[in-house]
């Protein structure tokens, strides 16, 4: 179904939700915008964040076996990190949290009009999504709003027409048009073990793990305890993460720990459920502190 | 609820913003600002924050009854404090008290401990941890420049050509930092490393020179030698704005590259090379431990100084000396004087107009006498000169050198209070344990290693019963009949700022948009110290001859051990050791010793050896390697399960009172055979 809300009413329609929820969205905190709750309409900015909203469903540290799951609503939820939560379904699906709070977050996405300045969304799904809870695109003094959920409808929804649509699929094309869209033809077969940027990049990696933890498709975890059990979001760039009894470790060094998150993403990740676990978000480019780039990667194997 | 704050680890003061519930940390988010940490964070950002919301976080004061600690009041606790202190002070008089400040602390904590030693017990005895690292370069730096900080800013990295990088694993030890010098290497600028181990950045250096530990002074001088032999210097910049060049000419002359080389172990036609690279850029000299800890300690600083004046690469865009500093606040909690022969803005106890200053301000006498410095604290108590003891957020007997003497002391102390957060190698010997404040409880300021004074803000509930550091503080001395009357810590800054010239006019309302870096001039940052003069005025060349360190190879003691911190952990660990993931990554001590040196002692990767040394001996694991060169064994300092500092040796800069814990003689033995 599509409506459209105007700019105006908009920040009523946000005081409305957080009337009824805990609403989430871009905040500016200093010169950053970061995910956080919304105390009212007016705090709302469309803006790119620095990370993800992965956390709110899948927390970088949290105990266990504890229950404390609320219907919250994340605003300004971008496509590309909304595409994720996807693919994170099929592998964190059977996990009682993160199923939980899947149900219980509602993400709404909001349509890029112009490109980030690393994301590569058109090569995968791009700004705009077939699934969706709320679509939001900006049309110029409106919001077109589609969803099936009539949930969070309201009465300061109009309805929308389909010049309103076509606007919004004019919007969006312009990030096609500016953004490069990288070639995957049959990457996951072509992409080989070896590969020289391996080496180059473990020169310079810090280990960081900050493109794990900015990955919006990045799921892998440790557990530990102290007093109760917690869980915490891992990195395989560090060594820790493969390591076995004895101190024995199948990726001793850096390059191939490097190899492995990116042929986790470009071949291992598609052969078992065909299709890449990347969104094309940019994140981990953007905050890697030494400009290791998967772009480069996909480049290498398909110039 | 979200908050800005500041990583609390090094000093490259990388900006967070935190979300919390105020119970837990719901996540990390790195700040994007530009001129700093650019939207990156190093691992200790992104997980080691976690310590926070530990359970073992300590919540309430305790006192020691037959070796078990129980649970008291604050009522109690201050009491007892007050009472045994008092009476030390007037059975032995002030100079048997001594009080340990802390770098992990902020401004404000640390300038009202120098200050309830100084006012209320009417001692300099007080000191911190910046004894131990950059003692050297508050010495070496203010005799110099005239100000004993990072001449340069952050940003500024990216306009130079050059870095020269001296005795600092940038990489690992100030993460955000070391990327930035990779990622402009990589955009065509230059590097020279000069480290006898094989760190990460040599990965990008056009020169590594691997010299001997203890030789800085033999190479840096050298580096001078082929400068002025081959014409590099500045003239106009010598001539203008600095004074003995004639001596300094003298003195350098006497280390010609082949003479140097084979005090330090470097080819000399690389010496040369780097000479003519160094001058002929536009180029910024890092360093860190690796110059400072050493008997030389303040003359290796200096020969940096007199680098960068010899070629002019001071106070302009792109040039300087940039001492990396360690801890998050360890420039802070000098500027605010936790040392014992500084009062606060450096300040010498014995400079009579700066002592009247304080002297009015705090209505008190200040001896202008120096106290005693951190490391000589614990050998007055083994010989009964210091009797009380009051240690804010350190762990001496991990971090100092000689770990059994230190327990040793601390065992003889009529009295030992210890303020801190967990539970510590060091807190287990005190009579009365205060629980403090973590930096996510606090509002108060860290000033990072380029002089930018930062805001810290809670963003959690604090444990327990616990208390904020500078509070427990004002407790004491009102105890002690001194009504001191702030109510917060802007209080505090506001009363730094009226005294402390570098800070003067600082509020916590012009520090809300990312900090502003000292001297401040109405709320201004100053970026680029020494711009048209030194702080001292002209710039004083200060040559020294190289003196071999007091411990060197021998046949008895064929190695040097060189210690060192490791990316995962930081300082004794008492942070985060207790993070899953840091800890998992480094979960124990090793000594790396080359492949050939291990070949020929028939060591193993993984065996246990034993290090012996004229202190001690330990038994730790060999990591066999080619980071350390033959000859060299490298020890991080972080655990107590072995503990390098047991063997180190407490050979003090006799200037600079910093132990000498980059070069110890040590021979090996398998413990097997
Ligand atoms: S990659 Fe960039 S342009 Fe594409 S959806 Fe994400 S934020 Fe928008
Ligand atoms: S973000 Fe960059 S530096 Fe950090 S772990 Fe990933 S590749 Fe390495
Ligand atoms: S570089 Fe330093 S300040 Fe930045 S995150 Fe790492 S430890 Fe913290």
């Amino acid at each position: 179904m599509m409506f459209k809300i105007s700019k105006k009413n908009f920040q009523n329609y946000v005081d409305f939700l957080i009337g009824k929820y805990e609403v989430w969205g871009p905040k500016k905190i200093g010169s950053d915008y970061v995910f956080s709750k919304l105390n009212n309409g007016q705090e709302f900015e469309d803006v790119r964040t620095v990370l993800s909203p992965k956390d709110l469903i899948y927390p970088p540290n949290e105990k266990l076996f504890e229950d404390n799951f609320k219907e919250i609503i994340v605003l300004g939820v971008k496509s590309c990190d909304y595409r994720a939560f996807k693919m994170l379904d099929d592998v964190l699906g059977i996990d009682s949290n993160y199923s939980m709070r899947r149900r219980v977050v509602h993400m709404f996405n909001f349509v890029c009009t112009e490109p980030c300045k690393f994301g590569f969304c058109t090569t995968f799904y791009g700004p705009r999504l077939e699934e969706y809870e709320m679509q939001f695109t900006d049309i110029g003094d409106y919001y077109l709003i589609e969803t099936n959920d009539l949930r969070f409808v309201n009465d300061l929804f109009e309805k929308a027409s389909d010049d309103d649509l076509k606007i919004a699929l004019e919007k969006s094309k312009n990030v096609y048009k500016k953004m490069q869209k990288l070639n995957m033809d049959k990457l996951s077969e072509k992409i080989g073990w070896e590969n020289p940027l391996w080496k180059e990049f473990s020169q310079r990696c810090i280990s960081c793990g900050a493109c794990n933890f900015a990955c919006p498709t990045c799921f892998c975890f440790d557990v530990y305890d102290e007093n109760d059990r917690y869980r915490e979001w891992d990195s395989c760039i560090l060594a820790g993460f493969s390591k076995l009894a004895g101190n024995a470790n199948p990726r001793p060094t850096l390059d191939l720990r490097l190899r492995q998150r990116f042929l986790h993403k470009l071949k291992f990740h598609y052969e078992n459920f065909n299709y890449y676990l990347c969104t094309g978000c940019g994140r981990c480019i953007e905050i890697c502190p030494v400009n290791i780039d998967i772009r480069d990667v996909i480049r290498s194997v398909n110039p | 609820m979200e908050e800005k704050t500041v990583c609390p680890y090094c000093g490259v003061g990388c900006n967070v913003i935190v979300i919390s519930d105020r119970k837990r940390i719901l996540n990390i988010v790195p700040s994007k600002r530009e001129d700093i940490n650019y939207g990156t964070l190093c691992i200790k950002g992104w997980k080691g924050f976690y310590y926070v919301q530990n359970d073992k976080r300590l919540k309430k004061p305790l006192k020691k009854v037959n070796d078990n600690f129980v649970e008291i009041s604050w009522e109690e606790a201050i009491d007892l404090v007050v009472k045994n202190l008092k009476n030390i002070m007037d059975k032995y008089g002030p100079g048997a008290l001594a009080f340990q400040a802390s770098a992990k602390c902020t401004n404000e904590d640390n300038y009202l401990m120098q200050k309830l030693a100084r006012q209320v017990f009417h001692t300099n005895n007080v000191d911190h941890c910046a004894r131990s690292c950059h003692a050297s370069t508050i010495e070496g730096l203010i005799s110099t420049f005239g100000s004993g900080a990072m001449t340069t800013s952050i940003r500024d990295i990216n306009n130079a050509d050059l870095y020269f990088v001296i005795g600092s694993n940038t990489t690992e030890q100030h993460p955000i930092i070391g990327s930035r010098i990779i990622n402009n290497v990589r955009n065509g600028k230059k590097l020279i490393v000069a480290d006898p181990r094989k760190i990460q950045l040599t990965n990008f250096a056009n020169i590594h020179l691997r010299h001997i530990p203890g030789t800085d002074l033999a190479l840096l001088n050298s580096i001078a030698y082929v400068i002025i032999d081959k014409g590099l210097y500045d003239k106009k910049f010598i001539e203008e704005r600095t004074d003995g060049f004639e001596e300094f000419k003298q003195i350098v002359e006497f280390y010609d590259p082949d003479r140097a080389s084979r005090i330090t172990g470097v080819e000399p036609e690389l010496i040369e090379k780097a000479a003519v690279m160094y001058a002929s850029s536009k180029s910024i000299i890092f360093y860190a431990m690796g110059i400072t800890q050493h008997t030389q300690g303040t003359e290796n600083v200096q020969a940096i100084a007199n680098l960068a004046m010899l070629t002019g690469n001071v106070g302009k865009s792109g040039t300087g000396v940039a001492p990396l500093r360690g801890h998050n606040n360890v420039q802070g909690s000098s500027d605010m004087g936790a040392l014992c022969d500084f009062l606060p803005g450096y300040r010498r106890v014995y400079d009579d107009q700066g002592r009247a200053i304080f002297e009015n301000a705090w209505n008190c006498k200040i001896s202008s006498k120096p106290g005693v410095s951190l490391t000589e604290m614990f050998e007055y108590a083994l010989d009964g000169k210091i009797k009380g003891m009051y240690i804010m957020g350190e762990n001496p007997v991990l971090s100092e050198p000689e770990n059994d003497k230190i327990k040793m002391a601390l065992s003889k102390l009529d009295f030992l209070v210890v303020q801190d957060i967990f539970m510590t190698e060091t807190a287990e010997y005190a009579d009365v344990i205060l629980p403090a404040y973590s930096f996510a409880e606090k509002l108060g300021t860290f000033t990072n290693t380029e002089r930018r004074i930062q805001l810290i803000r809670p963003f959690m509930d604090p444990p327990g019963n616990a208390r904020n550091d500078w509070e427990i503080f004002q407790l004491i001395a009102g105890k002690m009949g001194y009504t001191w009357e702030y109510k917060n810590s802007e209080d505090i800054m506001n009363e730094i700022s009226s005294l402390v010239p570098q800070y003067k006019g600082v509020n916590y309302k012009c520090l809300e948009n990312g900090g502003v870096q000292w001297p401040v001039i109405n709320c201004q940052s100053t970026e680029i110290m020494h711009k048209e003069k030194f702080t001292i005025g002209k710039g004083k060349f200060k040559p020294a001859y190289w003196e071999k360190p007091l411990e060197f190879y021998d046949e008895e003691y064929p190695f040097i051990l060189t210690t060192g911190r490791i990316y995962y952990q930081f300082h004794t660990g008492t942070m985060t050791r207790k993070i899953n993931i840091l800890e998992r990554e480094a979960p124990e001590a090793f000594v790396e010793i080359n492949t050939d040196d291990a070949k020929s002692l028939g060591i193993r990767n993984n065996e246990v050896i034993k290090l012996i040394s004229r202190h001690g001996s330990l038994d730790v694991k060999a990591r066999v390697t080619d980071i350390v060169p033959r000859g060299i064994v490298f020890m991080p300092f972080h655990y107590y399960e072995a503990s390098v500092n047991k063997i180190t040796n407490s050979n003090l800069d006799p200037t600079a009172k910093i132990p000498e814990l980059k070069v110890t003689a040590v021979r090996i033995e398998r413990c097997s055979a």
